[in-house]
């Protein structure tokens, strides 16, 4: 009798090939053999974004959309968000944030801790900043319209948790002028963002904000790992493909055991 | 110094291997003892959650029973609309009996069917100007974009077929082949950046403001 449940063992031994060359690819990183890694225009377009409404003398938005902490779309936006803070921080532009009740703390968290860091905590004002408008996918939709209209930033991140709530955010960002940055693995959420954004981070660029924002070694030797992970997945596509051409059953079998 | 680096950083990373492990184990290993060790932490997330709930509710009532109180901001209205309706949900829900009082659950989707349509009202608005950005071809991708939303829009339009016998089998071709192999493509490539985030997580490689603590 098997250990693994059924349909298991091909979802683990992707895991540890993944896990592994993590390892291996931090391990080698350390050693200084990292390799450099595209810069994501998105990403840059933050520090873009925040130096504009510095100028403008408006603020800037962040919301991961309606998700909690157990979704790793919103731990994406939390580290952005991290990001955001910082600069917003640093340049002394008001930050406003819109979370769902499951990451509210940690959201609050994140903004009082950058502004601490950058010297400034008098800048933030709790309940005040992090803000939680409705556990309702429309509700806060129309909370978000409101707030753009009251309001009006002149930078708006949307990186997390995206449906169709998404083309009435987005139009609403961009009927007050401003620079819009989105990203999601959403599949329903993508092409809306597409619509109404100025920047995009389709699928998993967004999972990779530390390494492109940092250039730390260890970080980027973890996104080569992600590409190995890749290159299996897709070669195991391509060999399936091959092998329902000519008749064969074969990749089916094997992903199932 | 010790003891913020003890609390905010090595105890939440010891509680989160804790209950990482066995959920993980659980899902690809047929061991009944894992599965037992899940369920008790499922049941401790549902208590967790329920005290959460509990905290929430004295929370509010104690932050806008300030902001009633002192009344410095317009927000204090809508802190007695809050109040008087969370409790009487509450009162009301108790004295029916909860979920199980039709009268109470039929009191909930009313009032919650009827703002979800006067919000999602609001919103048409907004729908209207986005597809009018949308249809605008200001460069050649979204002229692309432009052709490839109008061929399936056509297509499963009635008098599509008419124009065209071929255009809602071309317009599905377009849909179930390449627009497929596309989101699948992205899908997959988010699934393994998704994986070697946890990773990142686990391993204590990641550095966002999360992690940090």
């Amino acid at each position: 009798m098997s250990v693994f449940l059924k349909g298991r063992i091909v979802d683990f031994l992707i895991l540890a090939v993944l896990s592994i060359s993590t390892w291996l690819a931090t391990y080698f990183a350390r050693k200084g053999k990292a390799r450099e890694i595209r810069p994501i225009p998105a990403l840059d377009a933050i520090y873009e974004g925040v130096g504009r409404a510095a100028e403008m003398g408006r603020p800037a938005f962040m919301t991961p959309g309606a998700g909690d902490v157990g979704s790793a779309r919103v731990i994406a936006g939390l580290a952005i968000l991290d990001v955001m803070a910082t600069q917003c921080a640093k340049l002394d532009v008001p930050l406003l944030t819109v979370f769902g009740q499951g990451a509210l703390g940690a959201a609050e968290m994140i903004v009082a801790e950058a502004y601490r860091r950058e010297g400034k905590p008098e800048l933030y004002s709790p309940g005040k900043q992090v803000l939680f408008l409705s556990g309702d996918q429309y509700a806060r939709t129309a909370g978000e319209a409101g707030l753009f209209q009251r309001e009006k930033p002149a930078l708006n991140v949307f990186v997390g948790d995206f449906y169709s709530e998404m083309l009435y955010i987005g139009e609403a960002g961009a009927r007050v002028g401003a620079m819009q940055i989105g990203g999601t693995t959403q599949q329903l959420g993508i092409p809306l963002m597409a619509i109404t954004m100025d920047y995009v981070m389709i699928g998993e660029e967004m999972f990779a904000v530390a390494a492109s924002i940092t250039r730390d070694p260890i970080q980027v030797g973890s996104i080569m790992a992600q590409d190995i992970g890749k290159i299996v997945l897709f070669s195991i596509s391509i060999i399936g493909v091959i092998a329902m051409l000519v008749g064969s059953k074969i990749m089916i079998d094997l992903l199932s055991m | 110094m010790v003891s913020k680096v003890l609390y905010r950083t090595i105890l939440p990373y010891v509680i989160f291997m804790i209950c990482f492990v066995p959920v993980l184990s659980n899902y690809y290993f047929d061991v009944p003892i894992l599965r037992s060790v899940e369920t008790e932490l499922r049941n401790w997330s549902t208590l967790i959650g329920l005290t959460a709930m509990f905290l929430g509710l004295a929370n509010i009532t104690i932050y806008y029973y300030r902001e009633i109180k002192r009344r410095k901001h317009l927000e204090w209205q809508f802190g007695v609309y809050s109040i008087a309706l969370t409790y009487a949900w509450i009162i009301y829900g108790l004295s029916q009996g909860g979920l199980t009082s039709p009268a109470y659950n039929e009191i909930y989707v009313f009032v919650k069917g009827h703002s979800e349509a006067a919000q999602i009202g609001l919103l048409t608005f907004f729908f209207v100007t986005a597809a009018f950005r949308t249809f605008r071809a200001k460069n050649m991708q979204a002229l692309v974009l432009l052709i490839f939303a109008f061929i399936p829009f056509i297509g499963v339009a009635p008098w599509g077929e008419q124009i065209w016998s071929g255009w809602p089998a071309f317009s599905e071709w377009i849909l179930g082949g390449i627009t497929m192999a596309g989101s699948r493509a992205i899908l997959i490539a988010a699934s393994v950046g998704l994986v070697a985030m946890v990773v990142r997580i686990v391993l204590r490689y990641e550095k966002g403001g999360l992690i940090r603590g």
